[in-house]
């Protein structure tokens, strides 16, 4: 087992300040589960599929949930969103997409690529917290995922 | 035509390239305003005790200032949206826009609304007009003993003129150049509260329609907000 092997929460994030903004709400709403932080799509995807700097990652535990950035340098997050949805074996992996972009346009496309939850980061800091709590508990403690 | 829906191309179509660079930066720009105030809550949260009554407001400031910023930016975002909405051209029973709006915004007393000939446009962007339009003379007239808002239209040659009169604060007809664009204010915020967007959008929608939009007014004496739509869909 190495350190990625029980990563439950893979937050996808360019961003230093939000990256530091959830990991500090999980950790108010007392969700300790093990997260991973990709900075880029590039990274998310070899996290998943267990590439470059992941190769000796166990490809049988996969992350409880995504939480998916949109506009991201290299990869973005539609590109990602859309590569795991259309494989078999990624299909099932809750991805909640966290974005500053609230555009019809972005929200309805990841709806058709099969986005499981789309959030709009909220700009007021207790309102990001608590919308992060409430994605974390959701998905690291209501929902079941496929085994 | 009459009750039948035409293609959107109907409308003016904005400056694309500028407006594309307008929601580039808008929303580019939110991301570290989003932060200061992040940061700024953290702040305040951990060490907020650790600071005296001034560095307190001082922290207070660099919030409003932070949350200033992105309401600004927010209505950037939100004029640029107006040019690149997919606009439908449809007939359009004014009276009931008015209607509609005016008791949204809860206006005591009820403005006086005469008879308002139908027009052509995009209903919520027009609907988006009368809402700034009758917001701003509600703001003109809060002071007022006996406020009066009074709602008519003009027929004229190819269009039909829509206008909204107040007896509220008023303006110098010096500085009607900087009404309807964005950011510019004639009042300071306690007499006028408000970014100064509403009437750029007023202009950006009227002018997407082909129409026009202006003001009369004079300096504690009222005002009148106008604009006029086209009574045929721009070419």
């Amino acid at each position: 087992m190495n350190d990625y092997d029980d990563v439950d929460i893979l937050l996808v994030e360019d961003s230093d300040s939000d990256a530091e903004m959830t990991q500090r709400a999980l950790k108010k709403a007392n969700i300790v589960n093990r997260l991973y932080w990709a900075r880029d799509g590039v990274e998310a995807l070899d996290f998943i599929h267990c590439r470059g700097a992941f190769v000796e990652r166990d490809s049988h535990h996969m992350p409880k949930v995504l939480l998916l950035d949109l506009k991201m340098p290299r990869l973005d997050g539609i590109d990602v969103l859309r590569e795991l949805k259309s494989e078999p074996e990624t299909r099932a992996i809750p991805v909640v997409i966290m974005t500053s972009s609230n555009q019809d346009r972005d929200i309805e496309e990841c709806y058709r690529l099969g986005v499981n939850g789309y959030v709009t980061k909220p700009v007021q800091a207790a309102a990001f917290s608590e919308a992060i709590a409430s994605i974390g508990l959701y998905w690291l403690t209501v929902n079941e995922v496929q085994r | 035509m009459n009750g039948a829906r035409v293609a959107s191309a109907a409308l003016q179509q904005p400056d694309t390239e500028l407006d594309r660079l307008t929601y580039a930066v808008s929303h580019d720009l939110r991301a570290p305003v989003r932060a200061v105030l992040g940061y700024t809550a953290v702040l305040d949260e951990d060490y907020g005790t650790h600071l005296d009554e001034e560095g307190r407001r001082l922290l207070a400031i660099v919030s409003r200032e932070a949350q200033r910023t992105l309401s600004m930016i927010d209505a950037l975002l939100e004029l640029s949206r107006i040019g690149r909405y997919d606009a439908v051209v449809e007939p359009l029973d004014m009276m009931s826009i008015v209607h509609e709006v005016a008791n949204e915004l809860a206006i005591v007393p009820i403005p006086c609304i005469n008879a308002l000939p139908e027009a052509r446009g995009d209903r919520s962007l027009i609907r988006r007009v009368w809402l700034e339009v009758l917001a701003n003379a509600r703001i003109a007239t809060r002071a007022r003993s006996t406020p009066s808002i009074i709602v008519w239209a003009t027929q004229e040659a190819d269009r039909v003129a829509y206008h909204v009169k107040d007896n509220g604060i008023g303006f110098d007809m010096k500085y009607r150049e900087k009404l309807f664009a964005i950011f510019q204010k004639l009042h300071h915020d306690r007499d006028f509260p408000g970014l100064g967007s509403g009437l750029a959008a007023v202009k950006q929608i009227v002018c997407r329609h082909g129409g026009e939009a202006w003001a009369e007014g004079r300096a504690g004496e009222g005002a009148t907000f106008s604009f006029a739509l086209p009574t045929r869909s721009a070419p």
